[in-house]
């Protein structure tokens, strides 16, 4: 019998001599190439122009290679197993060596082939970066996207397309069950079910890969199961001796070895997928029942850190008034673990259902509950890579309220909530913190940064990386700026410290005075992985690809805007309207409490006055062209959507289609309806007058709350005529 | 070498393709399988490769049961089916050097290729894409690669089709030298390729073996059975009813400077016709007639 390794050189060397594969490996580079500026060539507007490093080069070469070469080595795969059936040449082959070595050997070859491309495109890659951008190489990105990403694409191709090619033993069939497949990776929300492309769009240039990192091992490790399992499965269904598809089943069944390894990949694939560690379904604020009968009057953290190993550990006192609930519910973060409760002191047990923990009270009206806990936080089970609200990492720390990582209380929050405590973590890093930083304490390679406030909500975020801070004063405000020093050049370049200072100033005259002298405004860069900004309080972040885009954008502060040039104006005027809508928030939202009632909301007001603010800066064609008109367009368009205007048919979708519709509907309703019927509005009395009365309502409602109601009557307007046609 | 057949039958939705088969091969042996389409040579030739499994039966060789130790077959077979295929975008010598390491060949390998390109005549051709070459190339590269080990085992469906007569005469010389040491089965529609060379003749018809033996005693065995008559002008219409009814088949028809001729085998010759010593394709046709006539009892 031939020796295999012998065998698997003869088929590389004859795969070789079919040329088809050096078309394959060229084919590979020329796309990896092509990969490296794939991000200019979606629709994602965010991520035009993002600065090349040796992170995103990598990551987004591998990544667009990945899409498109999974399919290539897929089809490359089919045919080949598909050759003797073609060729008739099976009885011949077959004659000389059981078939399923063949199968063997050529599907190792295939692998042989996919190592090489991998290797062969990194290096191509590589001799870009370096060559043609002159950016210098760092190893770690091209290993980790070419060999984690990457090639685990091509492997699962040529497992999952081999298995089904052995299943069905049609070439059509096992290529449209692979490319749905394929599709269903692209669409999906799920991380775990993006297994060609990985669900990430970009490796954050301020965090790394460190928040992400494990949820892209995992998500490879589950579907290298998956695609083991399916190949395994092909190989029990492979046709034995010129039978059937049952009749070749009990033969192929008879190999306990393949019997017994199918299973276990099996059970392995199930087990990794209901097991998954990293994320839970987060409910939003939405579907939580909130007990009237309790209010929060206080919450005291005492938080510690371990960024290395992505953990925390937390000592949480609650005090509440109780006004006769037996109980109170808290929303958790299920990868916290709870180690202690005590309720006024003293140790309770308590009901725990998923992501909900029920705490009994005593009937007093002082109640005080302490949570000892710690663990990893985990995900949204569809943010993973975009939308994580709460990642803890060696280089970031991102936490805000809505990953529960201070359990929420499931009650009515007090006019003014007192929280004060602390966040211990590595010196390296620095904290940003609400409300104000009292005291620095150093602990043994730590750092203990105790801040307080008062708040007029429970939402408490934690902000640390390698920050560099830059103190702004503003008309008597104090800003605090933070940011990572790797995005200097180009916050220095565009001017982005100048135009916060505008920014401050333009509400200020516009709006009124900052809510509070007390307390200075935080305004903290944080990874891609959560995009866009957030506002809690007195901090509000926004996403690492504002302040990190190419010099190329340099040229949008020159006069002479060509028409390539369009296109960053647009963009950077989209980045200055992130930061101007968070800061907006500190008017509306913080200062005053807007009480939502859709379309009223703090959001339609800070998309309202961030257009104002980029319409001053840009102009009425490009705040237009990159605001008025997409609202327009995304209003008019959901208005018109079938299942919107014929309500009584929703009732035959599915629930979670009727949810995301639902959803859409509401953020169109908060974030560009509103803002419309603000500027008709305006048209109607007048930008001055508007603004005036703006100022006025701003005032008389400082550190209170605003209805719609009283927004119309104070305003002297009415509904009707804010209706948007 | 041994192979033996123990009661094999195979069976395709009631259909049956063999027939409980028995026989027992040992090298040296030229077996030449023959026999009508359909007859079950191509199935019983699959069986023997190990790529159809009978339905019931046992097929040993060398005292072990071959779905046990299809390695140990497959190390010492050589095999052209009838129907096949090859790697057309590769030279003949780049498909015999792919052959020659899926059979094992390491040491040798230039030199086996160089045997098996000089015994098919393929040297002019060594270098071209197979793809370039005409059908009766091909077959020769079929052959080729069947015996680039040297196999214990040769096993050829249909060799000599697609071949010209030289080419035809120069394969059976190769499939007999070849069968001094081992045991090579032929199968064949043409009687002259079992003639010529085979020491041992299988007749299958309907998956039943009609006769195995040496083609000498199948010929005897149609001694009295095989005649000749000469009808005279043009009063042939009784000769010809009688051939429908099956009374006799007319194996040739030689138009003669007075009538015309015919050959026939009958299982009872009618007087009127001259015995003749028969052929073996004369046996051959009187085995199968026999074979329907006892079916029909």
């Amino acid at each position: 019998m031939p020796d295999k390794l012998l065998l698997i050189k003869n088929e590389v060397k004859y795969m070789f001599k079919e040329k088809a594969i050096i078309l394959l490996i060229l084919a590979a580079c020329i796309i990896l190439s092509i990969g490296i500026n794939s991000l200019n060539m979606t629709n994602d507007f965010n991520l035009f122009y993002i600065r090349r490093t040796s992170s995103t080069v990598s990551f987004n070469s591998a990544k667009f290679g990945a899409t498109i070469c999974s399919l290539l080595f897929a089809l490359f795969t089919v045919i080949n197993l598909d050759k003797d059936k073609r060729k008739r040449s099976k009885a011949i082959i077959e004659s000389n060596l059981d078939y399923l070595n063949i199968i063997k050997v050529r599907i190792t070859s295939i692998i042989f082939y996919a190592i090489l491309t991998t290797i062969v495109g990194m290096i191509v890659v590589m001799a870009i970066q370096k060559l043609i951008y002159g950016i210098s190489i760092d190893a770690f990105y091209y290993l980790f996207s070419y060999f984690v990403i990457f090639f685990p694409t091509l492997l699962f191709s040529i497992l999952i397309i081999s298995g089904l090619y052995l299943l069905t033993e049609s070439l059509d069939m096992s290529v449209i069950t692979f490319i749905m497949l394929f599709i269903k990776s692209l669409k999906s929300n799920n991380y775990l079910l993006a297994w060609v492309q990985t669900n990430l769009d970009i490796v954050s240039d301020f965090a790394g890969i460190g928040p992400v990192e494990n949820t892209i091992i995992y998500n490879r490790l589950l579907w290298l199961l998956i695609s083991l399992s399916i190949f395994f499965i092909g190989l029990l269904f492979r046709r034995r001796y010129e039978s059937g598809i049952g009749s070749s089943f009990f033969i192929n069944i008879k190999s306990k070895g393949l019997l017994a390894l199918t299973i276990l990949v099996l059970l392995g694939s199930g087990f990794t997928y209901a097991k998954e560690p990293y994320t839970m379904e987060l409910m939003s604020d939405l579907d939580m029942p909130i007990d009237e009968k309790i209010q929060l009057e206080g919450i005291y953290p005492e938080v510690e850190f371990d960024s290395e190993n992505g953990k925390m550990n937390a000592h949480i006192l609650y005090s509440f008034i109780n006004n006769g609930s037996n109980t109170v519910k808290f929303n958790i973060n299920e990868g916290l673990k709870i180690n202690s409760l005590k309720v006024n002191g003293e140790e309770i047990s308590y009901k725990k259902i998923k992501n909900i923990v029920e705490v009994p009270i005593p009937n007093a009206e002082k109640v005080n509950i302490e949570f000892s806990y710690d663990g990893e936080v985990k995900y949204d089970k569809n943010g993973v890579g975009s939308g994580m609200p709460g990642y803890i990492s060696k280089y970031s720390i991102y936490l805000l309220e809505a990953s529960n990582w201070i359990f929420r209380p499931l009650v009515v929050e007090g006019d003014i909530i007192d929280i004060s405590g602390y966040y211990m973590a590595p010196d390296y890093l620095t904290m940003v913190v609400p409300g104000k930083l009292v005291e620095v304490e150093t602990i043994d390679g730590n750092k203990k940064w105790i801040f307080e406030y008062k708040s007029h909500t429970a939402d408490i975020g934690a902000f640390a990386a390698k920050y560099k801070k830059v103190q702004i004063d503003v008309l008597n405000m104090a800003v605090e700026f933070y940011y990572t020093p790797k995005h200097e050049e180009y916050v220095d370049n565009m001017q982005i410290v100048e135009h916060i200072k505008d920014m401050m100033e333009y509400y200020t005259q516009n709006i009124g005075k900052y809510y509070s002298k007390e307390y200075p405004l935080k305004i903290a860069e944080v990874s891609i992985y959560k995009r866009g900004g957030h506002s809690s309080e007195n901090v509000i972040t926004f996403s690492e690809n504002t302040i990190n885009r190419d010099n190329d954008m340099y040229s949008v502060l020159g006069k002479n805007n060509g028409i390539e040039d369009f296109r960053k104006v647009d963009v950077y005027a989209n980045d200055l309207n992130l930061i101007a809508h968070e800061m907006a928030h500190q008017w509306w939202g913080t200062g005053v409490n807007v009480i939502e009632d859709i379309p009223w909301s703090s959001e339609g007001l800070a998309n309202y006055f961030s257009y104002k603010y980029t319409q001053k800066e840009f102009g009425d064609m490009i705040s237009s062209g990159a605001f008025l008109q997409p609202w327009e367009y995304r209003v008019n368009e959901l208005k018109n959507y079938y299942y919107i205007k014929n309500d009584d048919m929703k009732e035959k979708l599915n629930e979670k289609f009727i949810r995301s519709l639902e959803m859409e509907k509401r953020k169109a309703e908060l974030y560009y309806l509103m803002p419309l019927k603000l500027l008709k509005g305006e048209e109607i009395q007048g930008e001055k007058a508007f603004l005036e009365g703006m100022q006025k309502i701003y005032k008389g409602h400082l550190l209170k709350d605003l209805t719609y109601d009283e927004f119309l009557k104070e305003m002297n307007l009415d509904e009707e005529a804010l209706e948007i046609d | 070498m041994e192979i033996k057949l123990e009661n094999i039958s195979k069976e395709y939705k009631n259909v049956k393709a063999l027939d409980n088969i028995n026989l027992a091969i040992n090298s040296p042996a030229m077996i030449g399988f023959v026999g009508p389409n359909g007859a079950g040579k191509s199935t019983l030739m699959k069986m023997l490769v190990g790529q159809l499994l009978p339905t019931s039966g046992n097929i040993i060789v060398d005292g072990v049961l071959l779905n046990k130790n299809e390695k140990h077959l497959k190390e010492r077979l050589g095999y052209l089916p009838q129907d096949f295929g090859l790697y057309e975008e590769l030279t003949v010598e780049e498909f015999l050097d792919y052959m020659a390491c899926l059979k094992g060949i390491n040491r040798s390998k230039r030199k086996s290729i160089d045997r098996a390109i000089s015994l098919t005549s393929l040297e002019e051709k060594r270098k071209f894409k197979i793809k370039t070459l005409s059908g009766g190339q091909k077959q020769r590269i079929g052959i080729a690669q069947a015996i680039l080990n040297n196999p214990e085992l040769l096993i050829v469906d249909e060799p000599t089709v697609g071949l010209d007569p030289e080419e035809r005469i120069k394969f059976r010389n190769l499939f007999s030298e070849g069968s001094k040491e081992k045991i090579v089965i032929l199968s064949t529609h043409i009687i002259e390729d079992v003639e010529s060379i085979c020491n041992s003749i299988i007749v299958l018809n309907k998956g039943k073996i009609l006769f195995a033996g040496e083609p000498s005693e199948l010929v005897k065995g149609a001694l009295d059975h095989v005649g000749t008559i000469e009808i005279v002008g043009n009063n042939r219409e009784e000769i010809l009813e009688s051939g429908m009814k099956g009374e006799f088949k007319i194996t040739s028809t030689v138009i003669t400077p007075h009538g015309t001729r015919y050959r026939v085998v009958s299982e009872s010759l009618p007087s009127s016709f001259e015995k003749i010593t028969p052929s073996l394709e004369d046996a051959y046709v009187y085995c199968m007639l026999k074979g329907e006539v006892e079916n029909a009892g």
